[in-house]
């Protein structure tokens, strides 16, 4: 009923009521109906929602070249380097494969690809036939060249030759390893000068965050439009086969959800009710967006602001987190690599878990430099060295995306969250 | 019944030999000594000609059709969709079928079927011994084969094609592409005993090894069981196991070889020259070149389960 009375009054100059957690509510209810009931309507105002993600975007490379560079920096000149350099080395690995282990675990006991029935694989089987993946080759002349992804060129791709190129074509990874380089080599100038060129990038990084504040007025909007697009096109026949692992998935992503706000509410030292607000903004950000970096500039907000963690350490450790670290990828893989291995009725041994576990943190962390369909490929940087087969779950795991993708994007979202409140000490200690 | 069927066209077939007799069935035991006494056959045909001027206006190999009113064509036992499988009725349906039917049409006789052939090689032999006119029976063209019979122009072109199991197969892979493992494929390859396919694999892949087994379904099962890495055969018949029963694509998947080529032919007594040259005319004016796509496309009701 407040709902009503807020709209009756628009000619108010205030407008905070788009930013109360009901209207939210109602612009989440409103696209989830129209998503499901009329997908041509959804389809009419999906501009509205690329429109917010776009502006979202916008504001990505400028914080995360500004947050990173200026943390970075500052953390030299401090005397806490060393303490904050190790937590993150410490942190970073051990949260990655205790997600990794966690996923891996659930997986194996409650066995989402054992004994499937013929009926189910038969609709996933026909999936696989229409994808059109038959593969056609020659045994003559020169192979194809395909691209290929080890760990070599993983590393090699890190580095940008060109600074400016990886920023105009987003490659995040690039970018960010341009950023620690760069704050660590302004840190340790020790120079007035580089005192004027953090002022400036923390003058950009304060202006964009301006920007994402007034952006959350028009996220009901947004939220709306994105939540409706994203539910039309989900396919059933898919879904209901391949139902077990979605539900083990989705499971699994809850129960990392409940952990990561228990980290963050133990290390935040504030009441339960208010850390759920606090995260309740990036937390429907990653869902409605799928896209881990549109929720950056909003988990910096609230890590910094509402739930008051140092500033400076959550400009570093937050974009570093969900950039780098990309837990909800991780869990997927760890889940998909022993739904594969149970699909294709093959036993793993201790050493092949272990490959399990670390692999799918590499091939998880190897995604920051990808986007699209691409991440999944990365699913065989796993499966390859335990010798299982990608073409055909790939093709599986691609048509259940539009469901998975926002839960693995708020996996990524919020353990990052949760990492960096380990990380960080609260401000007010 | 179809024994029946069998032993009423083996008659037939015996009584039109009444016309070419022992000349012909030496073939069968010496062909050099064939070649030979073949020449005194065509020596001896205008003898024939001379005494009877009817048979002189038509060529033999036709007039033989003409006068029995039935195009006897040579058809494999074994159902084989989308070539010659059961239709409507007890009728006959496919790509074979029409194929057979139209050339009877053309002839304006009625069509026959001898199915007694149990291999794709004995429906070779059906009309080499000249049990049958022709055979449209999804044969390949082999040099082998062509040594006894004659083929027409191809009226299907398919490319070879393995079905490969996929996880038998990524343990092969080692870190190469998938490409570069098949090019230089090792291990147990399951082919049909007897087949076109047999040389193939010898041929095209030097280092794996055949297995032989009694049929194709023999052969799907082996490489679904992870008994052998990959079956090998055309393209379609790959094809048409992953879309008939799709529980298997996710076990097994499809390669067609680009470079390789199966031609599908009819095949005719080798001196039944005029009859070939009335078939090419045929697939000529019809334009009748079908490939594995066009064939899957049109006749995609009878296997895909949807």
């Amino acid at each position: 009923m407040t709902i009503q009375t807020a709209i009756q009054l628009p000619r108010r100059v205030s407008l905070t009521w788009l930013k109360s957690p009901w209207a939210i509510l109602v612009s989440v209810m409103l696209g989830v109906y129209i998503g499901s009931f009329h997908p041509v309507i959804a389809n009419v105002i999906a501009p509205i929602g690329d429109l917010y993600l776009g502006l979202l975007k916008m504001c990505v490379f400028p914080i995360l070249l500004s947050a990173i560079t200026t943390s970075i920096g500052r953390l030299m000149t401090s005397r806490d380097a060393g303490q904050y350099i190790r937590r993150i080395l410490i942190v970073f690995p051990l949260g990655l494969l205790l997600a990794s282990m966690i996923a891996m675990i659930i997986a194996m006991v409650l066995g989402p690809g054992r004994d499937l029935s013929e009926a189910t694989l038969k609709t996933l089987g026909v999936v696989v036939n229409n994808s059109g993946i038959n593969l056609e080759m020659s045994l003559t002349g020169p192979l194809p060249q395909e691209e290929t992804t080890n760990i070599a060129s993983f590393f090699i791709g890190m580095v940008p030759d060109n600074i400016f190129l990886a920023l105009s074509e987003g490659q995040t990874l690039k970018v960010l390893v341009f950023a620690i380089i760069f704050g660590v080599s302004l840190g340790l100038l020790k120079d007035a000068q580089s005192n004027s060129v953090f002022d400036i990038l923390d003058a950009i990084f304060q202006s964009f965050n301006q920007l994402i504040q007034w952006f959350t007025l028009i996220l009901p909007f947004g939220l709306c439009s994105l939540l409706a697009y994203q539910l039309s096109r989900q396919g059933t026949d898919v879904m209901l086969a391949m139902i077990n692992f979605i539900g083990v998935t989705l499971a699994t992503f809850f129960i990392i959800y409940v952990l990561n706000t228990l980290i963050i509410w133990q290390q935040s030292k504030q009441s339960f009710w208010s850390v759920l607000s606090a995260v309740r903004e990036p937390a429907i950000l990653a869902l409605a967006t799928s896209s881990s970096l549109a929720c950056l500039p909003s988990a910096i907000a609230q890590l910094s602001g509402e739930l008051k963690f140092k500033r400076q350490t959550v400009n570093l450790v937050t974009p570093l987190s969900i950039t780098l670290c990309r837990f909800g990828s991780v869990i997927y893989f760890a889940l998909g690599t022993i739904f594969v291995a149970q699909l294709y009725q093959t036993s793993l041994g201790v050493t092949e878990l272990i490959v399990v576990v670390f692999g799918a943190v590499f091939a998880g962390m190897a995604t920051s430099g990808v986007t699209g369909v691409l991440t999944l490929t990365m699913l065989g940087l796993v499966l390859e060295p335990l010798q299982l087969p990608l073409e055909a779950v790939l093709v599986l795991f691609i048509a259940i995306d539009p469901l998975i993708d926002p839960f693995r994007t708020l996996g990524i979202v919020y353990s990052g969250m949760a990492t960096t409140a380990i990380i960080a000490d609260s401000e007010s200690n | 019944m179809d024994r029946v069927c069998c032993w009423i066209a083996a008659s037939v077939i015996q009584g039109i030999q009444y016309i070419i007799p022992k000349i012909e069935r030496s073939h069968v035991v010496a062909p050099v000594l064939g070649l030979v006494l073949s020449g005194l056959l065509f020596g001896s045909l205008p003898a024939n000609a001379a005494s009877d001027v009817e048979t002189a206006a038509m060529p033999p190999d036709i007039q033989r059709i003409i006068d029995r009113g039935s195009l006897i064509v040579a058809l494999l036992d074994t159902d084989n969709p989308p070539f010659f499988m059961a239709g409507e009725g007890d009728r006959l349906d496919g790509l074979d079928v029409k194929l057979a039917t139209d050339l009877a049409h053309g002839l304006g006789v009625r069509l026959e079927f001898n199915r007694s052939a149990t291999t794709f090689n004995e429906v070779v032999d059906t009309v080499f011994n000249h049990h049958a006119d022709i055979a449209i029976s999804k044969i390949s063209r082999t040099m082998s084969r062509i040594q006894r019979v004659r083929f027409s122009d191809p009226y299907l072109r398919m490319r070879q094609g393995l079905l490969v199991n996929r996880l038998r197969l990524a343990q092969q892979t080692n870190g190469r592409s998938v490409p570069e493992t098949i090019r230089a494929l090792q291990g147990q390859v399951g082919v049909i005993e007897g087949s076109s396919y047999v040389g193939f694999l010898n041929q095209k892949f030097p280092d794996a090894t055949v297995v032989e087994y009694p049929t194709w379904d023999d052969t799907v099962d082996a490489v679904a069981r992870g008994e052998v890495l990959a079956a090998y055969r055309d393209e379609l018949e790959i094809k048409k196991v992953v879309r008939s029963s799709p529980n298997a694509a996710l076990q097994m998947e499809t390669i067609a070889l680009t470079d390789t080529e199966d031609p599908i032919a009819m095949v005719l007594p080798w001196n039944s020259t005029h009859l070939l040259a009335m078939v090419n005319q045929y697939l000529d004016t019809e334009r009748l070149e079908h490939s594995a796509e066009t064939v899957l496309q049109d006749y995609a009701d009878y296997f895909d389960v949807n």
